[in-house]
């Protein structure tokens, strides 16, 4: 009885494609990570290499450019999310588990992780507020895309763009101020 | 959200140009609430800071910061409340999943043990937890796997022990055993029924899809997990939580994070029957129907039916179904899954379904689908009736619609190929080897085809390209299809089995008896009792082989049982074929008269199941023609062979190829008759025509050109016979190989035309050559012919010193290891004594020529010419022992029957001439 996770086939539609996009930025990230010169690496550069891997792949069709940035954002969140939790649980964890944590500043990866989850949370609560600036904030934050490409990525004008994120910069910040 | 009041954004939005005057009168008037007041002084305070905070960094950052954290290794043996772990199952995104087991009472249980990844810390969160493995521990079904025992230990793990199910996924499941589409409905069905029973228990599963759908060997659904997804989001971290499903199956409020209601597993419901139907999963939200998504390209067994069929089938109440259950508003979709196992029955009841649109003409269509005897046919029902009759009519036959497809399949094959008339000029259409060498290489690279259709079919492909002479290819072909069929099926499934015989026979027709044999065997004792018509052919195949070994009791017994079979399978056209079989045996066996009851009952059935003017009545007469030519009844063997050419004539175009096979057989007569100028006639316009007919290199061309040339030879003309079977020589030689049998026979021939025309050395070279083949092959009736044969030609040269030692191999070694077939009675006897008439031997002549005498007038079949030499060499005999009176009346005998013989041989001419005359 296997829990076999949905390994991506041709591809059936949104979701199988967000699926594969994200066991792919898994698995990229974690070999990017471990590289020594991962200094240089960042959010574009990431997501560009993602974009240039998921596009030489021809079983994954995006139907539009676009799509491509809104599925990795949306990947690279829930990756962040997912390793913040993972890290938290070292803090109430038992003798079960066996952690790897090479190189990693115990006391500042606790805070990032909280402070991951926290920023995962306030962006979950924006999305009930305003959706539109919440994608604005995963495209800036998790894609790492400027302004203008988002204004193209949303249909919107950059001027729209910049209002949105304004907003949520000030909602985000606020409620993250509140939790702490 | 109340638009009567402004929004955070709007209000944001409105004040944060303006200075903190202008503000503060603003929001005055505008933000009455004290909290959204509140709130908004946040934002302003957080807006007008220039950091960023945790938006400064990048998200990569953040990533490496955390660093990576390995999976929870575990070992067996280790415990995990009372369970001790096993081994790993697998690996989910949120519990890894262990066999584990433990020993409670002395009773050992086994369990599939979920870990949950993430810790219940709160005491709240380990509440709810509890709470909801009570709820799913009440839920008993017998479709779904049971919750065991659950709960969290002290370092905060959640683990889930669950009933430990062995099955296959149910896509999976449908895909290797090919189900149809009726199977696969009701497997559905049961899937719904136990969705629904859990339903009213008030437990929505949440993350249906294949890998939680099990199906047992034996044809059982189980469900896994159901209700775990909510257990799975009952931790402390409800604020920060992922969600816990599998995208391509989430409803799209699941994935809006909305609620989850009966209806979200209604959706996973419909794209699950969409995947079991079509391989494909429902598009998201496009709504595509699944009538749309059937590939071409799609792998064998994914489909319930072929591509083309199965879109006809979805579409209509199959499409509209799915797209209720898969639509994007809840409320749009079945109210429960009973609601969809119903429409599901509704469907396979032939009675409306509430998916569709209610139309009039609908309901009509469906009516006259479930009353199609009491609905009379007017014109406007007769459409109606059309229209559903192809849904109809398929889910009545599902079952045996792969059946039905293969033998539809076959048939045309069969039909198609054997009754294929090759009877176009060279230039023409494709021959009949061309075309099926095509459908083999088709049918063996298109991945789509059944399997089973494909061993079956391709078992009738090498039988044509058998029919056709192309044995070789029959052979590889048989060969690989059994080898195919062997690893597919297994060795003793029918469908090995009948590839496994062509295989066989292919080989015994090669000449390789033993091998044939072998294999033969083999088969009958892998053959169950019950396949009557697959034992009967077997057998028959069997029966043929033992005739080349001379086993005539086995030749015959077998063909008997296979006989037998044939009859009780209740198979007309097999049987029709396996007494064919028997005939030929019994002819070889020197039974023609057996060999014509045979016939006759084969003409019988053909008639009956074809008509009396039908080529396979033809055929028949054709093969009773020879019959009555070996029991000596020459008369009721022209007429046969006359009445087949009358069919002939009047159904098939002169240039047919059974038409040559048919004026083959009367050439046989008419050499019988020794008629050799109509025989000649006949042997010319049966090559005419199968050069026509055939390819090049086609067996049955060097058989006719093998024939004329012994015809030429009988009639005494060397000269023109030396030509026919030199090429028939050359032809059989690039054909079949220096040293195959039937190359030298017709190098036999061969020799003695060159011998007769002059060429002794090189003649005498030849026939050494045949005989050497020949003692290699396993044909000793074909080694006694060439003997025989030579001897003669040693005779008639004077050479009897050299005819002796071949006679003496007929009859010590070759004869004997015939079991006495009746054809050698008297035969080398008549030789013998003319052989030692030449050496003088004269007394112990007389003894051998008195007793091939007896033996030739004792056999239904001999030979006139021999019973006239016989005579004549008594007489001669009589003559050198000076018995006037013996010799006189052995002469007037041998020269009345010559006198009646038309063609005579000039040699029996020449004795007869020197002989005393009768007495005055």
């Amino acid at each position: 009885m296997t829990e076999a996770g949905e390994t991506a086939g041709p591809p059936q539609g949104g979701d199988a494609l967000f699926a594969a996009v994200y066991a792919r930025l898994k698995a990229m990230a974690g070999r990017a990570l471990d590289r020594a010169s991962s200094s240089t690496l960042d959010t574009t550069a990431l997501v560009h290499e993602l974009y240039l891997r998921v596009g030489a792949r021809d079983e994954l069709q995006f139907e539009h450019p676009h799509q491509f940035f809104a599925y990795a954002a949306r990947a690279m969140r829930h990756l962040l999310a997912d390793r913040a939790r993972d890290r938290l649980r070292l803090r109430a964890g038992g003798d079960w588990q066996r952690v790897t944590l090479s190189g990693v500043d115990d006391g500042l990866a606790l805070h990032t992780g909280e402070q991951a989850l926290a920023l995962d949370a306030a962006l979950q609560r924006l999305e009930q507020i305003d959706a539109r600036a919440a994608q604005v904030v995963e495209l800036r934050y998790f894609a790492g895309l400027t302004q203008e490409q988002i204004g193209e990525q949303l249909g919107c004008t950059r001027r729209t763009a910049d209002r949105d994120w304004r907003f949520a910069r000030a909602f985000l910040k606020s409620e993250l101020q509140t939790q702490d | 959200m109340n638009t009567s009041v402004p929004s955070l954004r709007d209000l944001f939005e409105a004040v944060c140009e303006l200075d903190a005057a202008a503000r503060e009168a603003y929001l005055a008037t505008q933000c009455a609430d004290a909290a959204q007041r509140a709130q908004i002084e946040r934002l302003l305070a957080a807006d007008s800071d220039a950091g960023d905070g945790a938006l400064a960094q990048d998200a990569v950052d953040a990533l490496q910061l955390l660093g990576e954290s390995e999976d929870p290794t575990f070992t067996a043996g280790r415990r995990i409340g009372p369970w001790q772990l096993l081994a790993l199952l697998g690996e989910g995104g949120s519990s890894t999943v262990f066999r584990a087991e433990r020993d409670a009472a002395g009773v050992r249980q086994e369990v599939a043990l979920k870990l949950l990844r993430r810790g219940l810390y709160s005491y709240e969160a380990q509440r709810q937890f509890r709470r909801e493995r009570q709820a799913l521990a009440a839920l008993s079904h017998p479709d779904i796997a049971s919750l065991i025992e659950g709960g969290v230990t002290e370092q905060g793990l959640a683990y889930i022990a669950l009933e430990l199910v062995d099955g296959q996924a149910i896509t999976d499941y449908a895909r290797t055993r090919s189900l149809d589409l009726t199977a696969r409905l009701r497997l559905f069905l049961r899937v719904c029924r136990a969705v629904e029973a859990a339903h009213r228990a008030l437990i929505v599963h949440r993350d249906l899809k294949p890998s939680n759908v099990l199906v047992s060997a034996d044809g059982h659904v189980k469900l896994l997990d159901f209700g775990i997804a909510k257990l799975l989001d009952a931790d402390d971290e409800t604020q920060t939580r992922l969600p816990v499903f599998t995208p391509a199956y989430a409803a799209p409020e699941q994935r809006r994070g909305g609620a989850v209601t009966t209806a979200t597993d209604v959706y996973a419901l419909g794209i699950l029957l969409g995947e079991l139907l079509t391989g494909q999963r429902p598009g998201d939200g496009r709504a595509q129907a699944p009538s749309g998504q059937v590939r071409d390209d799609a792998a064998p067994g994914l489909l319930p039916a072929p591509p083309q069929a199965m879109r006809r089938l979805l579409r209509g109440d199959l499409d509209n179904i799915v797209l209720k259950a898969i639509a994007e508003e809840p409320e749009q979709r079945y109210a429960s899954a009973g609601a969809l196992a119903e429409d599901i029955e509704r469907l396979l009841d032939g009675r409306p379904v509430a998916a569709h649109p209610p139309s009039r003409w609908y309901r009509t269509k469906k009516f006259v689908a479930r009353h199609r005897g009491g609905v009379a046919t007017s014109a406007t029902f007769l459409l109606a009736l059309l229209a559903a009759l192809g849904l109809a009519l398929w889910q009545a036959n599902v079952a045996r619609d792969e059946l039905r497809r293969a033998n539809a399949m076959r048939d045309f094959m069969v039909v198609a190929f054997q009754e294929a008339q090759p009877s176009s000029p060279r230039e023409g259409p494709p021959r009949i080897t061309e075309v099926v060498e095509q459908a083999v290489a088709r049918a063996r690279s298109d991945a789509q085809m059944n399997p089973r259709a494909r061993a079956e079919l391709l078992t009738e492909l090498a039988t044509v390209l058998r029919i056709q002479g192309r044995l070789a290819s029959a052979r590889d072909l048989a060969q690989w299809n059994y080898e195919q069929a062997q690893r597919e099926f297994g060795d003793a499934s029918p469908l090995s089995l009948a590839a496994g015989g062509e295989a066989a026979y292919t080989l015994f027709l090669l000449g390789d008896f033993a091998e044939a044999r072998t294999r033969t065997d083999r088969l009958l004792a892998q053959s169950a009792a019950a396949e009557a018509r697959l034992r009967s052919r077997l057998l028959s195949y069997s029966s043929a082989i033992a005739t080349k070994e001379h086993d005539t009791r086995r030749a015959v017994a077998d063909v008997e049982d296979a006989v037998a079979l044939a009859r009780r399978s209740g198979d007309a056209a097999l049987l029709s074929w396996i007494l064919s079989s028997q005939s030929t045996v019994r002819l070889a066996a020197g039974d023609a008269a057996g060999a014509i009851d045979s016939l006759k009952e084969q003409l019988a059935i053909n008639e009956r199941l074809y008509g009396s003017q039908h080529l396979n009545a033809a055929s028949v007469r054709a093969a009773l023609s020879r019959a009555y030519r070996r029991v000596g009844d020459l008369p009721a063997a022209e007429r046969e062979i006359r009445a087949a050419l009358d069919i002939d004539a009047a159904v098939l175009p002169r240039d047919d190829w059974r038409r040559a096979r048919h004026l083959n057989a009367l050439m046989v007569l008419q050499h019988a008759q020794r008629d050799f100028d109509a025989a000649l006639a006949s042997g010319l316009e049966s090559l005419r025509i199968n050069r026509i007919a055939y390819a090049d290199d086609h067996p049955e061309i060097a058989n006719d050109l093998e024939n004329l040339g012994r015809l030429q030879l009988q009639l005494e003309q060397p000269a023109a016979a030396l030509e026919l079977l030199r090429e028939a020589l050359a032809r059989n030689t690039a054909k079949l190989g220096a040293e195959h049998a039937d190359t030298a026979g017709v190098r036999a021939s061969y020799g003695e035309a060159l011998a007769r025309t002059g060429e002794r050395a090189a003649g005498e070279a030849e026939l050494r050559h045949a005989l050497t083949s020949l003692q290699a092959a396993p044909d000793r009736d074909a080694e006694a012919r060439v003997c025989e044969q030579f001897a003669r030609l040693y005779l008639d040269l004077g050479d009897a010193a050299s005819a002796l030692p071949l006679l003496d191999r007929i009859d010590m070694t070759l004869v004997p290891a015939l079991n006495g077939l009746a054809y050698w009675d008297g035969r080398s006897g008549v030789l013998r004594g003319d052989a030692l008439l030449l050496l003088g031997r004269t007394a112990q002549a007389g003894a051998v020529l008195a007793a091939a005498d007896a033996a030739l007038a004792g056999s239904r079949s001999a030979d006139p010419a021999l019973q006239i030499e016989v005579a004549l060499r008594q007489a001669q005999t009589a003559r050198a022992l000076g018995d006037a009176a013996a010799a006189q009346r052995q002469a007037a005998l041998g020269r009345t029957r010559l006198a009646a013989l038309r063609h005579p041989p000039g040699r029996l001419l020449r004795l007869a001439a020197e002989l005393p005359a009768a007495a005055p």
